[in-house]
């Protein structure tokens, strides 16, 4: 059984890393014939064309990034008081179970059925909506994961604070908000990434106006341009996994 | 600022909090959810005419609906099934290696990939000229395309399973292996087995119902995720039968009107399975607590 041990760890490693080496060997490919298990002809021409915003990919880019850039942010400091709220109401078992629904729902559905108000309000297809409807997925996600840091320990921190004589603010400030660092950059981390790759929801809300990078992967798959598709899929996924990289390396361990 | 004061301050806080809670969590679901049921009996949208049942009757009366929630949940059982066994297994085997080890990064990398992307990925792998096709073909164990099976868009749904597969397991490893080491595994395991068991004993009667236990909350939640999927299904699914997410926004978005009640009773059919599961998951939560 031990002799396994290493086959089967190479062949998961393996599994595990070929959809990353797969796409950026799609990526600079020019074309594929079957039946050659590799493309024949490479070019970094797709690669620089980004640079020049080649079928709008680096708008994509600035506007997926903004998306979510402005998602965590929001859901991060919505759901860090929220949860505060919460942590403090007497009924407070029942209002985290009602964070699962949104949750639990597929956003394509749940985008779906709200459609109609984003409609009512003027805010089908824009910038905005989308914002407003990645929010509503997203802020229950926090309130959920920050909900375990007001416990009995933060609350007795709080009150020694505010004996010895600081304010609301100093206590928020210079207490509060120290403790709860790592675990907000963890849910501003979660949040980034739900938003960066949200595909149903903004499909429905944006009415194919607002352009992210997974609707354009989307649309690369629906027309068959597979290198095209790959660049897109790179430039999704490259980043988190960097971004994972960092957060793993540090954050974890600092959470640990 | 005396200790009065704070309790004060945390009253006005909690209420304002509670508010905004309202409007941005309960408002947004309950508001979507009465609207499903007003379109579905006729009482809003284009074409309503007052209360009536016709729209439900006939999703009702169409096999349709059965075949899409029963495909679901085929789909999201297997997927489960095998992304389970496939991670307990690996942590029976590897242990905390997983998460402690130099390579424990690259079990992470795949929570990096969207669903879409990696939907992508199977389908440039296991369509009949993908990765899979052309290896087995180099390698001459296919002499023709045709001898390739179906994985895509295929009546079983295999392409879509394998994705979903391919999401979860690496998800689950980590997940039992932090479990694995949080809930003292390796000691109750060398317990039993300085008391006479063996290994496989071990593993049947004191790793794998306490990780399975422990994680049902997490393993139920996921099932709900899978149940609901869209990217996959759509990119890897056929025509019929289709996965309910699939065949609600098809209905909700054809040209054709009177498909729009249909599509609203099916999220309403989907809603409240998704609730009917939460109401589980609460229950098999107050029992872990206890």
């Amino acid at each position: 059984m031990r002799s396994l041990k290493r086959p089967i760890a190479f062949l998961a490693l393996l599994v595990f890393m070929m959809p990353f080496v797969f796409l950026f060997i799609l990526s600079i490919a020019n074309g594929w014939d079957f039946p050659n298990l590799l493309p024949s002809v490479y070019s970094t021409e797709r690669w620089s064309g980004l640079v020049q915003n080649s079928g709008g990919l680096l708008q994509s880019l600035r506007l997926s990034f903004l998306i979510a850039l402005i998602v965590a942010i929001i859901s991060t400091i919505t759901g860090f008081t929220i949860s505060q709220s919460i942590s403090l109401h007497s009924k407070r078992k029942y209002l985290l179970f009602a964070c699962y629904f949104p949750l639990a729902l597929s956003p394509v559905i749940y985008s779906l059925l709200l459609n109609h108000f984003f409609i009512l309000f003027n805010l089908s297809g824009t910038f905005t909506g989308v914002v407003i409807a990645q929010l509503i997925i997203t802020i229950p996600f926090s309130i959920l994961l920050l909900s375990s840091f007001w416990n009995e320990n933060i609350r007795s921190l709080e009150q020694v604070s505010t004996t010895l004589g600081s304010n609301l603010r100093q206590t928020f400030f210079r207490v509060l908000l120290p403790v709860a660092l790592p675990q907000l950059l963890v849910c501003f981390f979660q949040t980034f990434l739900i938003s960066w790759f949200e595909y149903g929801l903004t499909t429905i809300i944006g009415v194919g106006k607002v352009q992210t990078l997974t609707l354009k992967v989307y649309q690369y798959i629906g027309e068959a341009n597979i290198f095209y598709a790959a660049l897109s899929s790179c430039i999704i996924v490259f980043p988190p996994a960097i971004f994972l990289w960092i957060n793993k390396r540090f954050a974890f361990s600092k959470l640990n | 600022m005396t200790l009065e004061n704070m309790l004060l301050n945390n009253k006005i806080v909690s209420r304002l909090g509670i508010v905004c809670f309202t409007l941005l969590v309960v408002v947004p679901f309950a508001g979507s959810l009465i609207y499903a049921i007003l379109y579905s009996f006729g009482l809003s949208g284009i074409l309503s005419n007052g209360f009536t049942v016709t729209h439900v009757s006939g999703m009702l009366q169409n096999p349709e609906m059965f075949f899409s929630l029963g495909y679901s949940f085929y789909i999201a059982l297997c997927s489960m099934l095998i992304s389970l066994t496939l991670s307990i297994c690996g942590v029976l085997f590897f242990k905390t290696a997983i998460t402690k080890s130099k390579w424990s990064f690259f079990p992470y990398l795949p929570l990096a990939l969207p669903a879409i992307v990696t939907a992508f990925v199977s389908l440039q792998v296991l369509n009949k000229t993908g990765v899979l096709s052309r290896l087995l073909y180099q390698t001459n164990m296919i002499n023709d395309l045709s001898q390739f099976p179906d994985m895509v868009n295929d009546k079983l749904g295999i392409g879509i399973i394998i994705t979903h597969v391919l999401m979860a397991t690496p998800f689950f490893l980590i997940f039992f292996s932090n479990m694995y080491e949080a809930e003292n595994v390796k000691a109750l395991s060398n317990v039993a087995k300085s008391l006479g068991a063996s290994s496989a004993k071990v593993a049947e009667k004191i790793a794998i119902p306490l990780l399975l236990k422990k994680g049902l909350n997490t393993i139920l939640l996921y099932f709900i995720f899978v149940f609901g999927s869209y990217e996959i299904p759509l990119i890897l699914g056929q025509q019929s039968p289709q996965m309910i997410s699939v065949l609600i926004v098809r209905k909700m978005q054809r040209y054709n009107l009177m498909d729009i009640p249909q599509g609203y009773f099916l999220s309403l059919v989907y809603s409240i399975a998704v609730i009917v599961l939460l109401a589980v998951f609460l229950k098999s939560k107050k029992q872990s607590i206890s």
